[in-house]
């Protein structure tokens, strides 16, 4: 493989986006020629340098925004779910308002067959039997007659229980809405210590230099009052060598 | 995280757990963050992304599609459509004016512009010089770099294809090299830092 071939693919090698056969080749490519190797070295440590400074954490106070936001949609949810439950089943799974009339039913037909009983005084005690249980089944199917019937009526509750749902985003709206953090902007000069010697302050953004009680304004840096520092408002630092 | 466990959790999320969501949560958000932190560059308007685009999550749970590839990609999609209608509104130019139209092979006969970099000591200005991009190479470089994604997935989140990606990588490494090779550092130095 020629240096052109190889400079062309160096980067989707270092992505490892090669196939299996031309990895190879590049590879030993790389071993043998010492001006492809050190390029190849300086685009890893660009990529090095990207993945340890770029990295940032979002601030605790977003967590509780969301998981505010997680809550209430559920809360909702789970509101609106079992008010359904509620409105349809009564016993039995058979929707509360049919059932209720269906225990009306059967009371009124029981004392019809009551006054039956005794308008017929006289008859054999198993006629009355019979007449009971007739007027039982008739009675049953009745009120499934009844069920079918109430059937639009327990559909119109169900639409009554879907509008409420809509009313719902209006609640989430106001709980949603950020509150504008008003910025501090603060100006502060840490010195290094000459005489020690100390690692340099990360300045990626992961532990941005910021306002913090462990260090006073003109007090010297050392690791580990550092090591504490916590980002309190948005800093980019400005960096320049000392002369 | 594996496909199945991670579907697992989404589906337990949309049914309202607390722990599968926060579990999501927890996984993501950093690198959500960090991709708008990097784009934008203003850390309120960046954790405005990402709870928006976390509360898109919750909101549709339930219909999220276990085909469409992994849910970091999708949100990560969320979150590039947000970023990049700050970015017009805020009124930046979503390409780079020169580099965007130079010819791919004007780099690839060009001279060697990662081995300045070699061993040395760059990394404070390479916020600096990111900022230099045009948001389109900005965004893959983040997406290869900072989220670890393969081209195939970058094309699908950026909405383009393989062959773009690797052409806006490539603009974007090479443009970033020569921006940071003035501030290549062999020793340690000392630092003043202002805060402003
Ligand atoms: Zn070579």
């Amino acid at each position: 493989m020629k240096c052109i071939q190889v400079r062309e693919k160096l980067e989707a090698f270092s992505d490892d986006e090669i196939g299996f056969s031309e990895r190879e080749n590049i590879a030993s490519h790389l071993a043998n020629c010492e001006s492809c190797g050190s390029e190849f070295e300086g685009l890893k440590s660009l990529s090095k340098a990207m993945k340890n400074t770029l990295p940032m954490s979002a601030s605790a106070s977003l967590d509780a925004k969301v998981f505010e936001a997680f809550e209430s949609h559920n809360a909702v949810a789970t509101a609106v779910v079992t008010e359904e439950k509620q409105e349809k089943i009564g016993w039995f799974g058979i929707p509360k308002l049919a059932f209720a009339a269906a225990l009306l039913l059967l009371a009124m037909f029981s004392g019809f067959a009551f006054q039956l009983g005794r308008m017929s005084v006289g008859n054999v005690q198993e006629n009355l039997a019979e007449k009971d249980r007739k007027s039982v089944e008739e009675n049953k199917s009745k009120s499934s007659e009844f069920v079918v019937t109430n059937k639009t009526d327990s559909e119109e509750k169900e639409k009554k229980v879907e509008t409420k749902i809509v009313e719902v985003p209006v609640i989430k709206e106001r709980i949603i809405k950020i509150p504008v953090v008003q910025e501090k902007i603060v100006t502060r000069t840490i010195y290094v210590d000459r005489n020690q010697k100390v690692n340099k302050p990360n300045l990626s953004g992961k532990d941005n230099l910021a306002l913090n009680n462990s260090v006073k304004d003109g007090e010297f840096l050392t690791q580990t009052n550092l090591k504490d520092f916590q980002p309190v408002t948005e800093i980019k630092p400005k960096i320049s060598k000392e002369k | 995280m594996k496909r199945e466990i991670e579907q697992n959790l989404i589906k337990r999320a949309c049914n309202g757990d607390k722990e599968a969501f926060s579990e999501i949560y927890f996984s993501l958000k950093d690198s959500i963050f960090g991709f708008a932190f990097r784009m934008i560059n203003k850390r309120g308007i960046a954790e405005e992304i990402t709870q928006e685009v976390f509360i898109f999550f919750i909101e549709n749970s339930d219909k999220y599609d276990f085909e469409k590839g992994n849910l970091f990609s999708f949100l990560c999609g969320v979150a590039r459509n947000k970023i990049l209608n700050h970015l017009k509104k805020s009124g930046t130019r979503l390409e780079s004016n020169n580099f965007e139209s130079e010819r791919f092979e004007n780099f690839a006969n060009n001279h060697s512009p990662f081995r300045n970099l070699l061993n040395k000591e760059f990394s404070a200005k390479i916020e600096e010089c990111m900022a230099e991009l045009s948001p389109l190479q900005r965004e893959v470089l983040l997406l290869r770099e900072l989220e670890d994604l393969p081209y195939e997935e970058i094309a699908e989140i950026t909405e383009t294809s393989v062959g773009v990606v690797k052409g806006r990588l490539f603009r974007a490494r090479r443009t970033l090299a020569k921006e940071l090779t003035p501030y290549v550092k062999s020793e340690e130095v000392l630092y003043e830092v202002h805060t402003s």
